[in-house]
């Protein structure tokens, strides 16, 4: 996966990297996301497999253990770092909608 | 009643929504996918029942595996704690099936969905695709070149029009694919990323790879054949469906005996290339011997050098020319060939070996045209490049020679040239150009020889 793509993360992107900053088995993001979101986001099979693949092919996850087919990943350094861009970019917009309709209330 | 039925694989396997459509109906009228193999989907009767099929594409997967790769098992874990469960695979096309109602898609990120396709499509169906393309061009550009190289070869291979034209329309409509899906794909992805959904690839997209390059080649192949032998033609289809038909098994063969993926590859594109070169042609060719009439000549011997007598029915001899008392010559038709552009013919009489001294020979090719506008274009080949224009070779040695314009009148023919050495003395061949033909005629005596104009009103009524 390009670096590109990485600007700016799909909702289902950024979870599934907030899942992993604790060490856990990727089948298990299957529940955890939801579970973290009360439902209001779900990742599809398919969608995590692809999602895991690419991540760890950008070393934004690394794998740590291989039980059988079952494999843990967990967060890397850079991997925390489009994370934490990720949040900036969603404060940054929050902050602009907050001056823009705080301003509003003040007219 | 029974209880299992087959339905083949259309190859059309890129066609993801119509696919989860057809196993969906097919669950419905109570037949439950069950698996496959390298041919056909395999179906068993159950109560007919409302499930969801979802079709996914695994890029690290190919028809070529033995058994369920890692990522394929890995897969099939992550879809069934969603409440799928893998049916059947196709080469990267993993089928999977739930019977809950409202089940959580397996792909709900359009754009990752799309970038799995293509990345199936960069690991199978595009380089072959890419390979098939090139193959096409070239097909043209050699055909092309070697018309324009040797337009005598209009007439001996005029079918090679033809075969430009099917590789021509090959090309097109590999290109057409290959470029629409490009197109669709650059949408898609913009879609998606505005829309979070987008439209499914046209129906045709990749799906009849394999097919188009059968027919398409096939088509070519059987296209040149026209106008040799219809059993040529015959004898091409049965080898690509023969041919076919061997390489499935072959791949099923190497499945079950769990042979590595690499190595199955391996051989099958070996015997695609194998049934290509190695029986299209020599079927085509073989038919081509098997339906030709064998004429078994009179072998003699003279000083070690043996020689073929034949006694055919040629349309010239020397004794329509001149008047012979000599009996022992071979008369031979030795070429033919003929295209939709025209026919070429050739014959030759021969005075047996050690005899020639006093006993003139003839030897003369037609070249009979369809469309008179080839003629300059043919008359010019043979110009130029006399040698390459028949069996007839120039005495070794011979280096400068030129043809020089006479008069046609007392030939009937619109030009003629004669041969003649740069020492000033002439051969006697002449090309004499009619209006619907082109005629290499050698008269082969040991002086240089003037026909008189009943001479050559007898050639031109003789080679008519």
């Amino acid at each position: 996966m390009s670096r590109n793509k990485l600007q700016t993360l799909t909702e289902q992107m950024f979870y599934t990297l907030l899942c992993l900053k604790t060490e856990c088995y990727g089948l298990d993001i299957l529940e955890r996301i939801p579970a973290m979101t009360e439902n209001r986001v779900n990742i599809g099979s398919g969608t995590l497999y692809t999602l895991l693949e690419q991540f760890a092919e950008a070393g934004l996850i690394r794998e740590t253990k291989v039980e059988g087919r079952r494999r843990s990943y967990i967060l890397t350094k850079s991997g925390l770092e489009v994370l934490q861009n990720e949040v900036k970019r969603i404060e940054a917009q929050l902050a602009d909608y907050r001056t823009v309709f705080e301003k509003e209330g003040r007219n | 009643m029974k209880d299992c039925k087959k339905i083949s694989k259309d190859l059309n396997l890129y066609n993801r929504p119509g696919y989860e459509r057809f196993f969906e109906e097919q669950a419905e009228e109570g037949w439950m996918l069950e698996g496959s193999n390298d041919i056909f989907w395999i179906f068993r009767r159950a109560l007919p029942k409302k499930v969801r099929y979802s079709v996914t594409y695994l890029k690290d997967v190919t028809v070529f595996d033995p058994t369920l790769t890692d990522s394929q098992q890995t897969l099939n874990e992550f879809c069934e704690r969603t409440g799928w469960e893998f049916v059947a695979s196709s080469g990267s096309m993993q089928v999977f099936r739930t019977e809950k109602a409202d089940p959580l898609p397996i792909e709900t990120d359009p754009r990752l969905e799309i970038e799995s396709y293509h990345a199936s499509l960069k690991k199978g169906p595009l380089p072959l695709y890419l390979f098939f393309v090139f193959l096409s061009v070239l097909g043209i550009i050699i055909n092309l070149f070697a018309l324009f190289l040797t337009p005598i070869d209009l007439i001996r291979y005029g079918n090679r029009f033809i075969a430009v034209f099917a590789y021509g329309i090959a090309a097109s409509i590999l290109l057409f694919d290959l470029i629409s899906y490009y197109v669709w794909r650059r949408r898609a992805l913009k879609e998606a990323e505005l829309t979070g959904t987008y439209h499914e690839a046209p129906k045709r997209q990749y799906a009849i790879l394999l097919y188009d390059l059968f027919m398409l080649m096939g088509m070519a192949a059987l296209l040149s054949c026209i106008g040799i032998r219809v059993w040529g033609i015959i004898g091409v289809a049965l080898a690509i469906i023969v041919g076919s038909i061997g390489i499935t098994l072959c791949i099923s063969l190497f499945k079950k005996k769990k042979a590595r993926a690499r190595i199955s590859k391996l051989v099958t594109v070996f015997l695609m290339i194998a049934l290509l070169a190695g029986i299209v042609i020599p079927v085509i060719s073989s038919v081509e011997n098997a339906v030709r009439t064998e004429r078994k000549p009179l072998v003699i011997y003279y000083q070690g050098m043996e020689q073929h007598i034949y006694a055919d029915e040629i349309p010239l001899k020397v004794e329509d020319l001149i008047e012979t008392d000599y009996d022992r010559y071979s008369y031979e038709n030795y070429r033919s060939f003929s295209s939709f552009l025209g026919r070429e013919y050739g014959a030759r009489q021969d005075a047996q070996y050690g005899e020639w001294e006093d006993n003139p020979e003839v030897y003369y090719t037609v070249y009979e045209l369809n469309f008179p506008f080839t003629r300059g274009l043919i008359a010019k080949t043979l110009l130029v490049n006399m040698k390459d224009c028949g069996e007839y070779r120039l005495p070794e040695g011979e280096t400068e020679e030129s043809w020089l314009s006479e008069d046609p009148e007392p030939w009937g023919a619109e030009k003629v040239y004669r041969m003649r050495n740069d020492d000033g003395t002439w051969w006697n061949q002449w090309l004499i150009c009619y209006s619907d033909r082109i005629v290499f005629f050698v008269f082969d005596d040991m002086n240089e020889w003037t026909p008189t104009p009943e001479q050559m009103k007898t050639v031109t009524e003789k080679l008519s």
